[in-house]
């Protein structure tokens, strides 16, 4: 089949893209304007893992986005500590699978990672370079001109620098946790816990309308009650508009036993202490979501929900070669 | 005789008037202050709270009360922030002190101590000042 394939293109006048799709791993669909290639890919992990891209060149994208927690904050950090120490707002949400989602960062700011990249690499608190400090930066990196030049026939830039980290986070797909094998019809993926805390999920802790799709997020900002007030605005900061105050998107709950601990400000330290607060209904928020509130979860139904919340996890991610960095 | 069905009429329809009762699920609230339905500016006033539900009044409840200047917003926190676990009777008090004059919003938000002895509620009062 590839071989009629690489003789059709051939003759089409396509033979490049059937190596394209012979050596391009599971991904993301690219825009037109940023189609995937092997070495935009690889260009995009280097930078990912370079602190080249910090002020002071202590942090990379990786600090915060951790391949060990599934490209989520390291393990027990609310928040990540950027250039200097300097402590930014927000817990970083995991990368796995964000190539698919339409609505980046806790407060939807992006519409795709390419405009989400400029973010990290500009905010104070993160990486703290300007715009022309990362070309400027780059340009005069013993490797980087060349390896711009090999993958874009141009000198480092902005665009194409956020273009190659976007071609390397479409490719952090994960779809083959226990719950994946569940839905194929591998029964033996869980276990009778694990099922009824599906049947919790999708039924009385009423979890599934917010946390919905194959990737358990319904791309939708809501106040989600963790606090009475927010002092971090969330999708108010962009609208300005008072109902929106305290409203982030939804996270996927893919790998969520993996990416501890919870919430925009990841002040939730545990699983358990997430279904908490949904089962006792939330502060009363002026824009709390109306779905939330008491759910009357017993204590037995709360660790059923739990265990089901970890068929999500995929661990072979923190294995994954193609996913860590180069050496 | 015939006067006193009246008399209860009237005074129930002036109570009507003059509390505010509100439905939400399963549940019923009257709220009243002692100072005709409004707040004292840079003094004490008494709220009350009557709750029932099924036409019994609930003993116990998980009750906050949330006084907010003005319209209520997820940007601030509230005035007041106060507690109303123990009911007596049916009726929950709260005492609201030092308020400057203006408009405010009172919240109520209950829950049941037990699940599913009567629906959790969120209502709101919108209240103004009264000078001393």
């Amino acid at each position: 089949m590839k071989r009629f394939l690489t003789v059709l293109c051939s003759l089409t006048g396509l033979g490049s893209a059937v190596a394209l799709l012979t050596t391009l791993p599971v991904s993301a669909p690219a825009p037109p304007e940023n189609p995937l290639t092997p070495e935009k890919i690889a260009l995009g992990k280097r930078l990912f893992f370079d602190p080249v891209l910090s002020r002071d060149r202590t942090v990379s994208c990786s600090s915060c986005h951790d391949p060990q927690h599934a490209f989520a904050d390291p393990a027990g950090q609310a928040i990540s500590p950027g250039v200097q120490g300097r402590l930014g707002r927000r817990n970083a949400i995991s990368l796995i699978n964000a190539g698919d989602r339409g609505a980046l960062t806790w407060s939807g700011a992006s519409p795709n990672l390419e405009t989400q990249a400029v973010i990290p690499m500009t905010d104070h608190a993160e990486l703290d370079l300007t715009i022309e400090e990362v070309v400027t930066r780059l340009s005069a990196d013993p490797q980087y001109p060349a390896l711009f030049q090999q993958v874009f026939r141009s000198a480092p830039s902005v665009q194409n620098t956020v273009r190659a980290l976007a071609s390397f986070e479409r490719t952090l797909e994960s779809r083959n946790a226990p719950y994946d094998r569940y839905q194929a019809g591998d029964a033996a993926a869980f276990t009778a816990q694990q099922a009824r805390g599906m049947d919790l999920f999708f039924g009385k802790a009423d979890c599934f309308h917010c946390h919905t799709g194959r990737d358990f997020s319904d791309g939708r900002a809501h106040n989600n009650a963790i606090q009475l007030f927010n002092p971090d605005l969330g999708v108010a900061e962009r609208t300005e508009l008072e109902g929106d105050v305290g409203k982030f998107v939804t996270p996927s709950l893919r790998n969520v036993g993996l990416t501890a601990p919870y919430m925009h400000d990841g002040s939730f330290k545990t699983l358990q202490e997430v279904v908490r607060h949904y089962n006792e209904g939330g502060e009363p928020n002026p824009n709390a979501d109306g779905l939330i509130r008491p759910l009357g979860l017993s204590a037995t139904e709360t660790d059923d929900l739990v265990a089901f919340l970890k068929t999500l996890d995929d661990p072979s991610i923190a294995g994954n070669p193609a996913f860590q960095e180069s050496r | 005789m015939k006067t006193q069905p009246l008399f209860l009429l009237a005074a129930l329809l002036c109570s009507a008037s003059a509390h505010d009762t509100q439905l939400a699920g399963n549940v019923q609230v009257t709220m009243f202050t002692d100072a005709e339905d409004e707040l004292r500016v840079g003094a004490a006033t008494n709220l009350t709270f009557s709750f029932v539900h099924s036409g019994q009044p609930i003993t116990t409840c998980h009750c906050r009360v949330l006084l907010y200047k003005g319209t209520p917003s997820a940007r601030v926190p509230p005035l007041k922030d106060l507690y109303l676990d123990a009911l007596t009777g049916g009726q929950g008090k709260a005492l609201l002190d030092g308020l400057p004059a203006g408009g405010y919003t009172l919240v109520l938000d209950g829950r049941p101590t037990k699940f599913g002895d009567f629906d959790a509620f969120r209502m709101r009062y919108v209240l103004s000042t009264q000078s001393p």
